[in-house]
């Protein structure tokens, strides 16, 4: 038995270190920061918290898990007991834990275990699809185990008569149903069964580095690697002084250890895929099929694996996500999907220049004239004509003004998004804030060339941007789009810009709530509110817009999915400047039909790209009569200023 | 063979409305008013060099530019490109917008370039649209001009070039030296190039040529001149904008067809 136990072990570690081996050849990333929020996520991941989200897998995680920690522990206790000499096995102890828990806990592991093949085997979820072998080897032995374990304490409790049988109560009930085997047959069998019983959990240790299994300890550390506070999301910058220069992702070396190390810890559970909005469109990503290409092509050719974009990623599949992290948010073992996609983007688009039509102009419209939006009519100061406003320019010192307005591209140049200006404003002068725009000295912040892995000129964009709000001296800035608001807060650390920004939301929020936003709202009408993703999940802000709707007395309801789960409109990750292969259904529509579900009249976000998305994904739903309306927080609450 | 692109950069023709002027004095719009970019015919012509150069029809690309100071962005984009060489006439003293001024100081800079067989240009340059350059230089050089192409491919010792003509295309042959004026087409978008090149482009060197070094007298390009600019004006255009609100859109387009109909814009067959 020691002889098989050594033999597993070392099998085991020669798995571990070939795996080892991988996660090496990738580049610094630092996972030591935050630790409280990390070891609290890893709490309640040991706790089952994340997969219980979901009803039925969710319990049969937990049964298996909890189920196999509790017989580890009683083989654990007895390897102590008879083979150390270490007493445990006694009195309250044993009849407690060893007999009646461990006997408890195994039934849980079987029917977990029962669930797990019903599930895979009869009920079979479209994103969980079936790996032969590999599925079968993981369930078939492990009840296999469970199986043997409880036929050997039947037949203990056969022969020996324990008086204390009661307190292994499935233990008696093997014991019942072996019975008739009489006592020297099951005398004689005992021995075998018994080996076979260790040399099957043996072999199964030994395999774990080769199968899924492995994820018993790559999925518990994972979710301490994976960053536990925002900014996340964000692709790993590139240094343009190296040398030579990385762009972006193409073979193993260069990705992050992290990034290596979550092609491991995944479970193949399936449910980034059944929340992508991609996949849920019909377009060739699935946030799941990108992880496991990686992992099997990176397994097979180690560190000459690739190309890793464009090669073992299509590009289709990379140009079709919209960074809305959807996967992230639902990954039980905090895979971090996205910054993955960029870096690989990256290097599609820096390198081999494999882009979409729509992302090259972008990018040659951003470095022109230094926003995205293309045959723009008006000039970046044109929506403020009429509106009393002080520029920044014209202001003598920053810290007089309570906060400096970002106005961002979209409400410049899309006439649609200036209407979200223009309603700000007037609330802000309504509640008297002491406020002045950027306006004419704003450049793109970038983000649709960050995000379509343009670094270069997102770098470009970032550092001029940082350069001119750092000279003017500002420190307090507001926004009303959520992706300006992800670089000013988060990423333009980078370029030495540290901010305290705030979404309009939150501000119209405090202000209401300071009294200097007064309301005379219409009662009644009823909206639903989308979550843009650069304001939900990559800033965890959730409750603001909605504190504001019910300032406004609205009847507000909420869609299937919402707050963290909430489904994109379709136009993160540049995809406001681009089209990506068109198979299947329209993003947007889909989002605009969730909410026209909830027999809302308006839907209403906080994000102009997210507006223009589902006013356009509305148009293509709406039927005749029934047309929804689309509307930014702010122009609600604009159009409801007392006095 | 050796093509020669024939570069121009204008003032950003998306400039909004609302930032356009005319300088009275100088009778033109300053260029400061917003960017200076490649023109977008320029563009079409360079695309179309590279993507001979792809095809192996062409072995050496040169991007030719003549226009006063530093205007290096044209230039350094076509060396991003991989263009094997970027050339600058530093034409002090010359009108940009003069064609006949322009064609001269490209013919003197063509000439002293290693034999180039085939000449590049945009149709037209995209600010004053006089679409004369090309052809006074196939002129001047002595050379066939084929215009508005889109396509081009080898063809023997010819090279077959699609034409845009009236109510349809044009195939020609044309054996080069020859000189094409190039129009737009999606299949002209100028390329994105990758980081690298671009990183590259920085470090290669872009040769200038001075209007002596071109052995051209000031007062020959004065000679050369042929246009002379009278007035250049905005045309005032009047906005009147009225929103048509309402929730219905039946109610909506009844109220936009009757307020058409008052302002006599449309009328209704009975
Ligand atoms: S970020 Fe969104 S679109 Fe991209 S793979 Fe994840 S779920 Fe799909
Ligand atoms: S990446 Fe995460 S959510 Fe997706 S299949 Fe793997 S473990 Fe499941």
């Amino acid at each position: 038995m020691y002889a098989s136990m050594t033999v597993a072990l070392l099998v085991f570690a020669y798995g571990v270190w070939r795996r080892l081996r991988i996660w090496r050849l990738g580049r610094r990333q630092v996972v030591w920061d935050h630790l409280g929020a990390r070891f609290r996520r890893l709490l309640a991941a040991l706790l089952q918290a994340t997969v219980l989200r979901r009803r039925l897998p969710g319990v049969m995680h937990a049964l298996v898990f909890f189920g196999f920690l509790v017989l580890f522990g009683g083989t654990l206790v007895v390897f102590l007991d008879s083979d150390l000499g270490i007493k445990l096995n006694h009195g309250a102890f044993y009849l407690g834990f060893e007999s009646l828990t461990v006997d408890l806990f195994g039934g849980l592991f079987l029917l977990g275990l029962a669930i797990a093949v019903y599930r895979r085997y009869l009920l079979r979820p479209w994103f969980l699809e079936r790996r032969e072998p590999s599925d079968a080897l993981l369930l078939v032995p492990l009840l296999l185990i469970a199986l043997t374990g409880f036929a050997l304490e039947g037949m203990r409790l056969a022969v020996v008569h324990d008086r204390w049988g009661g307190w292994s109560p499935i233990g008696l009930a093997f014991s019942h149903a072996l019975a008739p085997l009489g006592r020297s047959g099951l005398r004689s069998a005992y021995p075998w069964l018994w080996a076979a019983h260790v040399l099957m959990w043996h072999a199964f240790l030994a395999a774990i580095p080769y199968t899924k299994a492995m994820h018993w300890f790559t999925s518990p550390l994972n979710i301490f690697f994976s960053r536990p506070v925002a900014p996340r999301g964000v692709p790993a910058p590139t240094d343009f002084d190296a040398e030579p220069v990385r762009l972006g992702i193409s073979a193993p070396a260069d990705m992050t250890w992290k990034q290596l190390f979550d092609l491991d810890a995944c479970t193949e559970c399936g449910r980034c895929e059944s929340v992508c909005p991609a996949t849920a469109a019909g377009k060739p990503l699935s946030p799941k099929r990108v992880i496991l290409d990686l992992r099997d092509a990176i397994r097979a050719g180690g560190a000459d694996a690739g190309p890793l974009a464009g090669g073992v990623v299509l590009p289709e599949a990379l140009w079709a996500c919209t960074t809305c992290r959807a996967c992230e948010e639902a990954c039980p073992v905090g895979i971090e999907h996205v910054s993955t996609i960029i870096g690989l983007r990256q290097n599609l688009a820096m390198d081999q220049v494999v882009v979409p039509p729509g992302v090259a102009e972008t990018v040659t419209a951003l470095e022109a004239r230094e926003h995205p939006f293309r045959g723009a009519s008006s000039g970046r100061t044109d929506w403020l004509e009429g509106l009393e406003v002080q520029e920044l320019d014209a202001v003598e010192d920053a810290d007089d003004l309570e906060v400096v307005y970002w106005i961002g591209c979209a409400a410049a140049f899309d006439e649609r998004a200036q209407q979200i200006a223009r309603a700000l404003v007037r609330v802000l002068q309504h509640a008297g804030v002491r406020f002045a725009v950027v306006a004419s000295k704003e450049r793109c912040n970038g983000d649709v060339a960050r995000r379509t892995g343009n670094e270069f000129h997102y770098d470009m964009l970032g550092n001029a941007n940082v350069e001119m709000l750092n000279g003017a001296g500002v420190t307090r800035i507001l926004t009303h789009c959520p992706h300006c608001l992800q670089q000013l807060r988060h990423e333009y650390r980078r370029f030495g810009g540290d901010y305290e920004v705030v979404h309009h939301t939150e501000l119209v929020a405090s202000l209401i709530e300071q009294g200097r936003v007064r309301l005379a709202p219409d009662a009644g009408e009823r909206v639903t509110f989308h979550d843009p993703c650069y304001l939900g999940r990559y800033n965890r802000q959730f409750d603001a817009p909605r504190l504001v709707l019910d300032a406004l007395k609205v009847q507000r309801v909420e869609m299937a999915r919402s707050r963290g789960e909430s489904f994109c409109c379709g136009a993160g990750g540049g995809h406001a400047f681009y089209e990506d292969a068109d198979d299947g259904e329209k993003i947007n529509a889909i989002r605009a039909r969730e909410a026209a579900a909830t027999g809302a009249s308006t839907v209403v976000t906080a994000c102009p790209f997210c507006l223009t998305m589902l006013a356009s994904g509305a148009r293509a739903v709406s039927s005749g009569e029934q047309s929804l309306r689309t509307r930014d927080v702010v122009e609600l609450v604009a159009e409801a200023l007392a006095d | 063979m050796h093509a020669v692109v024939l570069l121009k950069e204008i003032l950003d023709w998306e400039l909004p409305a609302s930032k356009f002027r005319v300088d009275d004095e100088a009778k033109r719009p300053p260029l400061d008013l917003g960017p200076s970019l490649l023109g977008p015919f320029e563009q079409n012509a360079l695309e179309l060099a590279l993507q001979l150069k792809d095809a192996g029809v062409v072995t050496r690309v040169t991007a030719l530019l003549a226009a006063p100071g530093e205007p290096v962005d044209g230039l350094r984009k076509a060396l991003a490109l991989r263009c094997d060489e970027a050339v600058q006439v530093v034409a002090e003293g010359a009108d940009a917008a003069d064609p006949s001024q322009t064609a001269e100081l490209l013919v003197a800079a063509l000439r002293r370039l290693e034999s180039p067989e085939l000449v590049l240009a945009g149709r037209q340059a995209g600010d004053w649209d006089h679409g004369q350059v090309g052809y006074l230089v196939a002129e001047r050089l002595g050379l066939p001009a084929v215009g508005l192409v889109f396509r081009a491919e080898r063809d023997g010792d010819r090279l077959r070039v699609w034409r845009v003509a009236p109510g349809g295309v044009e195939q020609l042959g044309v054996r080069p030296p020859a000189v094409l004026t190039v129009t737009s087409d999606a299949s002209l978008q100028l390329r994105m190039g990758s980081v690298m090149d671009r990183m590259a482009a920085n470090k290669k060197p872009i040769t200038r040529w001075t209007v002596e070094d071109l052995g051209l007298s000031p007062e020959r390009l004065a000679a050369a001149r042929r246009l002379e600019i009278v007035r250049t004006w905005a045309p005032e255009i009047e906005r009147q904008c009225e929103v048509i609100d309402g929730d219905d859109p039946a109610e909506i387009v009844a109220t936009v067809l009757s307020r058409l109909e008052e302002l006599k814009l449309l009328s209704r067959s009975p």
